[in-house]
């Protein structure tokens, strides 16, 4: 009777309370699944410059079913789920690489680089014997493709044919943001790390709308200066509320009446190789942090020259896989180049910033797994969900939850 | 300063001359002492087995298969190498753990008079309080390291991991 009531009902307090059931209770999780993963949402897959050939293949993740993304004879990008339409052999096993054809190799079925199914062994039987019945035809059978599309390099997809027109999906000013990173120009992608985070998914998204920690946690961050809550920051969402862009120009390392708060503020810490912390700039804007959450499963990550794409892969209702794709433009030179790779030391599993986040979430989910009837409190900044100035709030986790309280019917 | 990624060597014909075992004892027990060092929660001297101007860096199997440079940690210097002891030290939340390195299988690939190749086999195990112990990573590292007078420093060490998959956080260096 407890679950039934908890299962519809958001606090009546509306999103300045998060119920806590919802980062381990699993039918709730199975409903995300299905509403969100697989329903009316773009979801990054990957870069365009992943697939560069004819032929080229990526194994990636909608949700948590396994999805193929390709490069067809045609140049397009294809995306179709990894499951054979024969008997369900997730067939494709290699994180990338190019072929001519997807063969199954339980009983042969040949795929075309479209997902299309080519060819079925014994379709017409051996000396009369067996085969498919007459009315059999390939073309019923062809992998289940997802609706696609591609925007400066990085490639989304839905299961959900009918989902809105991308631009509008994003909304004008998270558009604007996706543009200044995915800004036109040929990526180059510099490498993957993958994390398996023991965490409910929902905690790294709303971690990213959350500037009111990045101030107070991340201690090398506030130290030097690469972001802080005295420093010019902006909080936008789209009309949603499902999206969100955290923008934020660097400071220098001092103390302020702001920092008498942070408790770990180190002020006299020294870094004896400072070439990590020799960034250029290099987007128009003032801004040397941007950290973007796309719904459902993106975060863009722009920290100095540490640019990045954070792609939430669900792994049951506590845990998650959150794999980046680190990458930087073809136009960079040698320095750039080898600054982006030293930068990235402050992301990933052994980030100098990220793994704060990996452990503090891991301590989130040991906590709220257990009291599933409490709620948390999100008043910081007031308990409305505009747009902010400043990054003393909590209004991006509240407009989110808002959304997602409608999207699931809670 | 060379940031190849790590190829697959050509089989040499192996070295059973005294000589060639008792330069690579000498390097089995310096290695020892380096794992000791990580699990002994000496951080502070992990630098010290490095040279001044040195590389250090943790791969996945991934990249390195792909040719992709980027590395979970990356060190281009025993600078840096401070700055992520500092930051392990000083800046970094996490919750406790016990870690413990093995390796094995210490194959010695070149010895040239100030460089030797070294490959070793590692297994890292991680044990966080409320669980049980686990296989954090495993891979391989290729290590070139100058003979100096007290024992040996790394002039370059690469631990490549083969999972691709880090089970949540990395804190201490391999």
């Amino acid at each position: 009777m407890l679950e039934q009531l908890r299962a519809e009902r958001w606090p009546a307090e509306g999103p300045s309370r998060v119920p806590l059931w919802i980062y381990s209770d699993p039918d709730l999780y199975a409903r995300e699944l299905g509403v969100i993963f697989y329903g009316p949402t773009w979801n990054y897959v990957g870069l365009a410059g992943e697939v560069p050939d004819r032929g080229s293949f990526k194994r990636t993740f909608v949700g948590e079913r396994p999805v193929i993304m390709t490069r067809d004879e045609d140049g397009a990008v294809n995306v179709f789920v990894n499951r054979c339409a024969h008997r369900g052999i997730e067939f494709c096993r290699e994180h990338r690489g190019k072929v001519n054809e997807f063969v199954c190799p339980y009983h042969q079925w040949t795929y075309d680089l479209k997902g299309n199914l080519l060819g079925v062994p014994f379709r017409r039987g051996v000396k009369g014997q067996g085969g498919m019945p007459g009315d059999f035809k390939n073309s019923d059978h062809g992998l289940q493709k997802l609706k696609v599309h591609e925007r400066h390099g990085a490639v989304f997809a839905s299961f959900d044919p009918n989902v809105e027109p991308f631009a509008d999906y994003l909304g004008e000013d998270m558009l604007h943001y996706f543009d200044r990173v995915f800004d036109g120009r040929k990526l180059t992608v510099l490498g993957y790390s993958r994390q398996l985070i023991p965490a409910n998914w929902k905690l790294m998204f709303e971690n990213i709308k959350d500037p009111y920690h990045a101030t107070l946690l991340h201690v090398f961050l506030v130290s030097f200066g690469l972001f802080r809550v005295d420093q010019p920051t902006c909080g936008i969402m789209d009309r949603t509320g499902r999206h969100s862009v955290f923008a934020s120009s660097r400071g220098e390392q001092k103390s302020s009446e702001a920092t008498r708060d942070m408790r770990n503020m180190l002020t006299d810490l020294k870094l004896h190789d400072a070439r990590i912390l020799d960034p250029v700039h290099e987007f128009p804007d003032k801004e040397t942090v941007v950290m973007q959450t796309l719904w459902p499963n993106l975060i863009v990550q722009q920290q100095s020259n540490t640019v990045a794409t954070r792609q939430i892969v669900p792994r049951g209702p506590g845990h998650h896989e959150l794999v980046f794709t680190y990458f930087g433009y073809e136009s960079d030179d040698a320095a750039m180049r080898t600054r982006r790779l030293r930068q990235a030391n402050f992301m990933g599993p052994s980030g100098y910033v990220s793994m704060d986040d990996s452990e503090v979430m891991h301590f989130s989910q040991d906590g709220v797994s257990h009291f599933p009837d409490s709620r948390g409190v999100i008043e910081m900044g007031g308990r409305d969900t505009a747009n902010t100035d400043h990054g003393v709030t909590e209004a991006g986790i509240r407009a989110f939850y808002k959304y997602y309280a409608g999207v699931m019917g809670l | 300063m060379s940031t190849d990624t790590p190829a697959p060597h050509a089989a040499s014909p192996p070295r059973r001359d005294d000589a060639s075992i008792l330069l690579r004892a000498r390097i089995d027990a310096w290695l020892a002492d380096y794992v000791d060092c990580l699990d002994s929660r000496r951080i502070d001297e992990w630098p010290e087995f490095f040279e001044e101007d040195c590389f250090y860096a943790i791969l996945s199997q991934e990249n390195v298969t792909a040719g992709l440079e980027l590395a979970l940690i990356r060190c281009e210097s025993r600078g840096m190498l401070k700055d992520r002891v500092q930051a392990i030290k000083k800046t970094a939340m996490y919750g406790p753990r016990d870690i413990r390195h093995f390796f094995g299988g210490l194959v010695v690939r070149e010895a040239l008079p100030d460089l030797v190749r070294v490959e070793s086999n590692f297994l890292v195990v991680e044990t966080l309080n409320d669980a049980l112990p686990r296989v954090f990573a495993v891979g391989r590292s290729y290590d070139e390291i100058k003979p100096v007078e007290d024992g040996f420093r790394f002039k370059t060490r690469r631990c490549v991991y083969t999972s691709n998959l880090i089970p949540n956080t990395l804190i201490i260096p391999f």
